[in-house]
């Protein structure tokens, strides 16, 4: 096993199974793969079956070709903070994705609604936040 | 003066005794520098992959359709008499056309990239020269022929072939036809010059290698190169996921 210096300490870099990891993101390329022609028409399935995949994948990779499996602990307060972030970020987002102003405009001023075909599912969700909130009842009110 | 010549006692006190070997790789100030890069690249690519995810759950119910193109307002259509989507799916001819076969032979290029660049570092610790040109120059060619298949992609998407309505009003797959079209090419697009960066990046090693810059003590910018492209490699396998297969 090869060995590097830094200073007056003697470091041996770790045995890493690359092969193993490289045949293990090889299969689970493959298996996504088909798994997405199954899988095209059930979307809830598809999207987290693939995304479990992709992210073992990407554990992989980070593990142990960029070797964060070995490093300190101090590579996580790169990475962690980022990531936390960028989940905010796509969080933050959501509202965006399901309240839409042209939605909100879909409830009359006496709590009658008008049901859009073309988006039922975010109709539904303004729906049932109504619901919870008592927005219609609130506006007949005033 | 020489331990040997000393007393036993003495020359135990002039040995310091040997240090644990430290059980974390050493870190350097480059290695922090490029992982604080990478960081910045996770809210990079985070932007562009939040955008799409926003953009596409807010796509209307009947955005995408076989006997439509895209953005036709279908306000007075049946949609019983259609087949329509909120976004194309995969293997859906009619309305996406993307090559996934393809691209997962170009996924697997880039995995087949990351492991001779592994390789390429191994050799580097070990100080075999030999190797270390050999496996920069695999990756070299790997990273290019991952580049020219999207070079490729690109050209039969936006000229060489023509689509079905489904996919596009021109026939032409092209960034303006949909907003699917823009996401794609906006993703694959940013990935592709990070990619294109990179085989840059690791050509410049392979000519220091050829001129017999690195050794066994000395190969950080191997390591640093080589970070990256992992990065490249790790962003593309979430690019590949939700962009051709979700």
């Amino acid at each position: 096993m090869s060995e590097s210096t830094t200073g007056h300490e003697v470091y041996e870099h770790p045995h890493v199974p690359y092969m193993k990891v490289f045949f293990a993101l090889l299969i689970f390329t493959v298996i996504e793969v088909l798994y997405a022609g199954f899988m095209a028409n059930h979307f809830p399935l598809l999207l987290t079956g693939l995304l479990a995949m992709a992210i073992t994948k990407a554990v992989l990779v980070a593990m142990y070709f960029m070797h964060v499996k070995f490093e300190g602990k101090w590579v996580y307060m790169a990475i962690v903070p980022a990531l936390v972030l960028a989940v905010i970020l796509v969080t933050a987002l959501t509202p965006d994705v399901t309240f839409h102003a042209e939605d909100a405009d879909l409830i009359a001023p006496g709590g009658e609604t008008t049901r859009l075909e073309t988006a039922p599912s975010r109709i539904d969700t303004l729906l049932a936040f109504a619901t919870r909130h008592d927005v219609a009842g609130s506006r007949a009110s005033q | 003066m020489s331990t040997a010549a000393l007393p036993s006692g003495l020359a135990a006190t002039a040995t310091p005794p040997p240090k644990a070997v430290p059980h974390y790789a050493p870190v350097t100030p480059g290695k922090v520098a490029m992982w604080l890069f990478l960081a910045t690249e996770i809210m990079f690519f985070t932007g562009l992959i939040g955008s799409y995810i926003v953009l596409r759950a807010g796509s209307p119910a009947l955005a995408y359709s076989h006997e439509y193109a895209p953005a036709t307002d279908l306000s007075g259509v049946d949609p019983a008499t259609i087949h329509a989507f909120n976004w194309p799916k995969p293997y859906d001819h009619a309305t996406n056309p993307l090559s996934i076969d393809l691209t997962a032979l170009n996924t697997f290029f880039l995995i087949c990239s990351s492991v001779t660049m592994y390789l390429a570092l191994l050799s580097a610790q070990k100080g075999d020269k030999g190797k270390i040109k050999l496996f920069l120059f695999a990756t070299f060619l790997i990273g290019s022929l991952f580049l020219s298949i999207q070079v490729y992609e690109y050209f039969e998407l936006i000229e060489g072939r023509s689509f079905p309505v489904g996919i596009s009003a021109t026939g032409h797959f092209r960034p303006s036809v949909s907003l699917f079209a823009s996401c794609f090419f906006t993703m694959t697009g940013f990935h592709g010059m990070h990619v294109f960066g990179g085989v840059v990046s690791i050509f410049t090693l392979f000519i220091g290698s050829l001129l017999g810059k690195f050794t066994a003590e000395k190969h950080a910018p191997i390591e640093m190169i080589g970070l990256y492209w992992h990065f490249v490699d790790l962003v593309w396998i979430i690019l590949f996921t939700i962009v051709y297969l979700v």
